[in-house]
């Protein structure tokens, strides 16, 4: 036994060697700074202790930007599982060409960010883009839309992302079905159970705990996407309307270049993060303790 | 979960103090750090799922630690070595900012940089954008092809091991 | 079958390991093979047949003089730039030789980053550098950067549709705002402002401050001036200004607004310089690829200003003191300016890249070149300016702007171009939102230990 734990941490140092020197450095050197007013590159550095930390609790712009993360989050959270699941059902049922969809449905998450973005707002484009001229022809609406402008320009970056991450939810919801036993569909149809009732008291509880991680990672993920959010306005006038953190956190070290806020912001989220996976993990064991 | 944005500036003055700046070994690692947390919760869902009794059987008839591993374990969990391996692979070939920040040579710059910079042409051409938007998204598309059969079974293992 | 197919797998897992192996050992000799000198060179132009002239004329020249020496340039977008030095900066390790904005030089030469390079100045001829960029980085008696090349800024306009509204150019506010209403028809928008902050939350707001009478900052205390009677006038101008533009400026980029004028969505764009005419002579109606039809109009006076004012584009040449090699990259910068290769330069942009030297500005070989002849009221337009003086650097409401060390952080922090967003797109008050804006610099500026009112 003692031969094997010393075999196992020899196979596991690259790994810590890799994390502990490259991740643990930076993130430790976050939390440091974030004491500091540091500036982004000129030797300026003033300790604050946790000044920065009781600034950002009243900044309004914290807040906003907070608001506008869970916004973002919320929404592409929903409609990736409102779009993803029923296309994963769909891809679980047997039919001709389904190797075909699957791998046509799997494309938006393949893609380049920076090619998806490019691609959804040349689509959104108001004045030459293929949206409002479609809109336009059906009669939907009477002139073009500012998809990019202040109104819309949200809406507009939640349909971006979605497109681009529901098919995470597709792989991973129809990779559990695909383990579903076909025997209790067979018991539930004999029982004369609807396709409704199959979903519902087959596949859903069967396909609960995979949900769970689903809902817990993509809202991590979206909650902390920068490049998506960044590509979609940039710094430019609207990105006042979809500033979420992350994008905040880059600004106060790349632009205001206040380092040490910067790293604040990150700690922040940081800690958020980690509260909430915390969380997910106990009510995740609750939930697997009980069935 | 610390965005890669955040991290850029005390990753760049590490990988400075090692001496890499400007050569592929720093974004090579760069993006091995990135992906190693996702990707060792994912292989050990896989792992775990492999029958402990499969390894000593194989022991049992005489492999040594070592074969019994390359010849059993790893074959089976092969499907969550290529899940893995497209997440990296997906990170690495999209990343820009790294690309971005630690390469300063044209030789090595990465695709996204490439194409970044047909935005600040005097006259942005659209056609060549796009063209280039397809030509980068090919190689991906035909990895992710040739290898999607094995990513639907080793995501969802990893996802319901939790 | 399995056995064929497990002997495959660990083909696969066998090559890939091989493969990932190679690939890290092929990266360790570059990593420890940085022999052989390297002059290290970044820049913003970043046009293919800008970093080609360079390469072919200074760059050989340098690496034949200096045998051993590379030279290794980096063309980025200002942005991009902007964020590898900052990088590099932290890390201690700047490029050589580098473009910086001139709002970002005084912060840079504060802190002792740059070095002087009074003997070059000399070298390359003091009195013949035009006076609007000379003294930008002129500090304590000592020239601490060089402009690159000027480049004006200004209104394109469609002239023939003022011209048929028999209307002239605007010398005011009101006028461009009676202009603006003439001028929004059959669904074309009069105007369209850019949408990058740097340019709807910085160099416009500068300009308007400069033609209004208004300043950033107080002189003396360099109290923020965001909500004083300048501004406040210049947001009421521009919540009118908005009606005549397309609703969704403010996500458009400064490129969209010259393609938008090329094809006749727009009459004038805000903002235009010599990289409108490439857009022009590419998407224009073909019968109306010419300056007749698309003309620089300088910028309109506020009610408070006495003469419109408009920004000098021009990134200036710096040598940080870490610099490893600042003897090769003064060297290198007197080639660059040698009269043959600088005006290859000059000409791989014409009127964009306007030489620094006044000896070269009304030069034939200079203006021989055939954009040049055909644009010639373009340039001539830049002349015009340079001669009223009423060209500042990018960024600056007065010439000494060029002293506050924290207008790099003004523009980075969005105050402003929150400010102007919320008046124009969201037609908020512009009492409070100047309140707010003015709350939040004088935050900044606290924050970055400038603060020196009471």
């Amino acid at each position: 036994m003692r031969q094997n734990a010393v075999a196992g941490w020899l196979l596991l140092a690259p790994s810590l060697l890799l994390l502990g020197g490259l991740v643990v450095f930076p993130v430790l050197y976050n939390a440091w700074i974030s004491l500091f007013d540091k500036h982004a590159f000129l030797p300026v550095q003033r300790f604050v202790g946790l000044g920065h930390y009781v600034y950002f609790a009243h900044d309004e712009e914290f807040w906003n930007s907070f608001g506008h993360g869970l916004v973002y989050a919320g929404a592409t959270l929903v409609l990736q599982l409102a779009v993803g699941i029923p296309t994963a059902l769909l891809l679980n049922e047997g039919f001709r060409g389904r190797t075909l969809l699957r791998g046509v449905v799997l494309f938006p998450y393949v893609i380049p960010t920076i090619v998806a973005v490019m691609l959804w707002k040349w689509l959104l484009n108001d004045s030459y883009g293929l949206v409002n001229h479609l809109l336009i022809a059906a009669g939907a609406v009477r002139g073009p839309v500012a998809w990019l402008g202040k109104d819309w320009i949200m809406t507009s970056l939640v349909i971006t992302s979605v497109w681009q991450f529901f098919p995470f939810v597709v792989v991973t919801y129809l990779a559990r079905l695909q383990t579903i036993p076909p025997e209790l569909y067979e018991a539930a149809t004999v029982d004369g159970a609807g396709a409704w009732r199959r979903f519902r008291h087959v596949t859903l509880p069967q396909t609960r705990s995979v949900l769970f991680v689903i809902v817990l990672l993509r809202s991590i993920w979206m909650f902390t996407k920068f490049d998506t959010v960044w590509l979609m306005a940039g710094d430019g006038g609207v990105s006042r309307y979809i500033r979420t953190l992350p994008v905040y956190a880059y600004a106060r070290s790349f632009t205001y270049l206040q380092a040490g806020m910067g790293a604040a912001l990150a700690v922040i989220m940081f800690v958020m993060l980690i509260v909430a996976t915390a969380v997910y993990f106990r009510v995740f064991e609750r939930e697997e303790a009980m069935s | 979960m610390f965005a890669p944005v955040m991290i850029i500036i005390p990753f760049y003055i590490l990988v400075k103090q090692l001496g890499i700046v400007n050569t592929r070994l720093a974004l090579v690692l760069s993006y091995t750090t990135f992906c190693l947390p996702f990707c060792l919760w994912l292989l050990r869902a896989f792992f775990e799922s492999i029958p402990l009794e499969l390894e000593e059987a194989a022991m049992v008839d005489g492999a040594g630690r070592a074969r019994a591993v390359w010849h059993v374990v790893l074959p089976l969990a092969l499907p969550g070595l290529i899940a893995a391996a497209i997440f990296t692979f997906i990170l690495a070939y999209n990343d820009f900012l790294f690309a971005l920040v630690l390469i300063t040579s044209e030789e090595l710059k990465t695709l996204p940089v490439g194409v970044n910079d047909l935005f600040n042409a005097t006259i942005v051409d659209w056609g060549m954008i796009m063209a280039a938007g397809v030509m980068i998204t090919l190689p991906a598309v035909l990895f992710f092809a040739g290898v999607q059969r094995y990513l639907v079974q080793g995501w969802g293992a990893g996802g319901v091991k939790g | 079958m399995t056995r064929v197919s497990t002997v495959s797998r660990r083909d696969f897992l066998k090559t890939t390991s091989l493969t990932a192996g190679a690939t890290l050992l092929a990266g360790a000799p570059a990593a420890l093979g940085q022999q052989g000198r390297e002059l290290n060179v970044w820049h913003t132009e970043v046009e293919p047949q800008t970093v080609k002239t360079i390469q072919e004329t200074s760059i050989a020249e340098f690496e034949r003089k200096f045998p051993g020496f590379k030279v290794k340039q980096q063309a980025l977008g200002w942005g991009d730039l902007n964020t590898k030095l900052l990088a590099a900066l932290a890390a201690g390790s700047p490029p050589d030789l580098t473009h910086l904005n001139p709002f970002m030089t005084a912060s840079l030469y504060v802190k002792h980053l740059l070095r002087p390079m009074d003997e070059l100045i000399r070298a390359l001829g003091e009195s013949d550098i035009h006076e609007a960029t000379l003294k930008l980085q002129h500090f304590d008696g000592k020239y601490y950067g060089v402009t690159h090349a000027m480049g004006a800024t200004y209104f394109c306009e469609r002239r023939d549709l003022r011209e048929k509204k028999g209307l002239k150019p605007p010398e005011t506010f009101d006028d461009m705002l009676k202009l603006c209403a003439a001028l929004t028809e059959d669904g074309r928008y009069a105007i369209q402002v850019p949408g990058e902050k740097l340019y709807m939350g910085f160099v416009h707001p500068a300009e308007w401050l400069a033609s209004n009478g208004g300043t950033w900052v107080d002189a003396k205390t360099w109290r923020p001036q965001l909500n004083g009677k300048s501004m406040l006038e210049i947001l009421d101008y521009l919540q009118k200004l908005n009606r005549f533009q397309p609703a969704g400026w403010s996500g458009q980029k400064y490129l969209d607004t010259q393609a938008a004028l090329a094809t006749g969505k727009i009459a004038m764009s805000h903002l235009s310089g010599a990289r409108a005419i490439g857009y022009i002579e590419k998407y224009a109606p073909e019968n109306m690829r010419d300056p007749e039809h698309f003309t620089p109009m300088l910028r309109p006076r506020g009610p408070s200003g006495k003469i419109g004012m408009t920004t000098l584009d021009g990134e200036n040449w710096a040598v940080f003191s870490q610099s490893k090699y600042p003897n090769e990259a003064f060297e290198f910068l007197k080639l660059f300016y040698k009269k043959e290769h600088y005006l290859a330069y000059c000409h791989s942009v014409p009127i964009h890249l306007t030489p620094i030297f006044k000896s070269m500005l009304n030069d034939p070989e200079y203006l021989a070149h055939p954009r040049i002849k055909k644009w010639k009221s373009w340039h001539d337009a830049m002349l015009a300016a340079l001669r009223d003086k009423r060209l500042l650097p990018l960024g600056f409401t007065r010439p000494d702007d060029n002293l506050l060390p924290f207008l790099a952080e003004l523009d980075g922090s969005s105050i402003v171009a929150d400010m102007v967003v919320e008046v124009m797109v969201g037609q908020k008050p512009p009492k409070a939102e100047a309140d707010r804006a003015q709350k939040r610099a004088e935050e900044l500026l606290t924050q970055l230990g400038h603060k020196r009112w009471s």
